[in-house]
């Protein structure tokens, strides 16, 4: 007789939240619009992390950036890769970035275009890849990001599901 | 397609606080009276304990406990106090709504926040009114919910708007205008709400345009309903009307904040 299948442990991440998951975890996150969940895989050790971040910059309110970090593009990222170092080494982390979403405002009001400039910016700096990405457009997005497979899997009402 | 019967349709939802008018009156007036709003929040216990709960919560709390209203009121200031009181009694906002998915609960306040920034910032007069159209613009939803009939998603159909016309005859910013109309609230309130997608036709366009923008800025970010981003925004009003990113920036963080500080307790 086949053991039962155990499921695997699934963490919710929020809004302004960051969640790290071991081998076997599952982190989620529902109802991205402008936001921008950004998922890194260190293969090295199996170790992931979620960011769900709202706004493109922490300048607005660096008090406010130092108590909830994840609420930003640049404080988020920072403290994305500042918890998985205590994981273990920053070696060829897999990144994806999903949302960024927008209702159709011009640029400088386009939260979607400027979250997912932001997150480009801040990798970019830290001279990392973005291996893979859905972003902008005008629907919403639920993430399932997989850390043992590194999949990440997005869906979105009345669509089918997609898989990076 | 039958004339729509938005009197049998907002029949179906229940009757909000008894507060929920009174306080869109106090929070209406440009200066907002202490005892005016004492008197509505002594209405129902319920609100005046939650009402404390927040004036001793870690947001506002600062020094000694407070157990009386008119002292939580003097601690919050009152317009603040008229803000949250709106708030706190809108819980019937939480409940989830099947035929959209999520509630319309995070949505309404961060709507509230950043009608009220956005008004200022376009120099809107009576900002109060704002505030209270951001909270209530949705709540017709709860109507096309109560009919129960299906929203059929129709990638050929670019506004949510028809969808819900074609399902139950009227579209939620027609259902909401009619349930404030029906709970008593002002009649400038209405014509906000009942125009919050298509500002030029209201009475007042340019307090209904910063409606209408701070929707569309807080769709794109509370985005609960499978609805949330298929509403068109109006060309000239996505041009930004002159806001910056920063102070919309602000908004949002000052909503996020406001909506914790209410979640917490409700």
């Amino acid at each position: 007789m086949l053991a039962p299948q155990r499921k695997a442990a699934q963490t919710v991440v929020g809004v302004g939240d960051l969640q790290l998951a071991g081998p076997g975890g599952v982190l989620v996150t529902h109802g991205l619009g402008s936001c921008i969940a950004v998922c890194v895989l260190l293969p090295g050790i199996g170790w992931g992390a979620l960011l769900h971040y709202m706004l493109p910059s922490s300048k607005i309110d660096a008090n406010r950036a130092a108590r909830q970090p994840a609420l930003f593009s640049d404080t988020g990222i920072a403290a994305l890769f500042g918890e998985l170092a205590k994981r273990g080494r920053i070696d060829q982390p897999i990144i994806k970035i999903v949302g960024g979403a927008s209702t159709g405002l011009a640029v400088g009001l386009d939260m979607g275009k400027r979250n997912v400039l932001a997150a480009r910016k801040q990798l970019w700096h830290r001279g990392f890849a973005v291996a893979a990405e859905e972003v902008e457009g005008n629907i919403s997005r639920t993430v399932h990001f997989e850390v043992s497979t590194g999949r990440v899997r997005i869906s979105t009402p009345n669509q089918p599901e997609r898989v990076l | 397609m039958s004339p729509p019967n938005v009197q049998s349709l907002v029949d179906g939802v229940a009757p909000p606080p008894v507060t929920l008018a009174p306080l869109s009156m106090v929070l209406a007036d440009e200066r907002p009276q202490a005892h005016r709003l004492e008197e509505v929040v002594r209405q129902d216990p319920g609100l005046m304990v939650r009402l404390l709960a927040v004036a001793n919560s870690a947001a506002y709390g600062r020094g000694e406990s407070i157990t009386d209203v008119r002292r939580a009121i003097v601690r919050l200031g009152v317009r603040e106090a008229c803000k949250l009181a709106m708030a706190l009694s809108s819980g019937f906002l939480a409940d989830p709504l099947t035929l959209y998915g999520g509630t319309p609960w995070r949505s309404a306040l961060y709507t509230a926040v950043v009608a009220e920034k956005v008004g200022r910032a376009l120099n809107v007069r009576n900002v109060g009114s704002l505030y209270t159209a951001g909270l209530l613009c949705d709540v017709g939803k709860l109507a096309v919910e109560a009919a129960g009939r299906e929203l059929a998603a129709d990638p050929a159909v670019s506004s949510f708007l028809e969808i819900e016309r074609s399902a139950v005859g009227a579209d939620h910013a027609q259902l909401s205008a009619a349930l404030l109309h029906k709970w008593g609230l002002p009649a400038e309130l209405v014509d906000l709400v009942a125009h919050h997608h298509n500002p030029l036709k209201s009475k007042n366009p340019r307090a209904c345009t910063a409606l209408h923008l701070a929707d569309a800025i807080v769709r794109q970010v509370v985005c609960e309903g499978d609805d949330a981003l298929q509403y068109p925004v109006q060309r000239a009003v996505a041009r930004g009307l002159g806001l910056k990113p920063d102070e919309i920036d602000r908004a949002l963080l000052e909503a996020n904040d406001f909506f914790q500080s209410i979640d917490e307790v409700m």
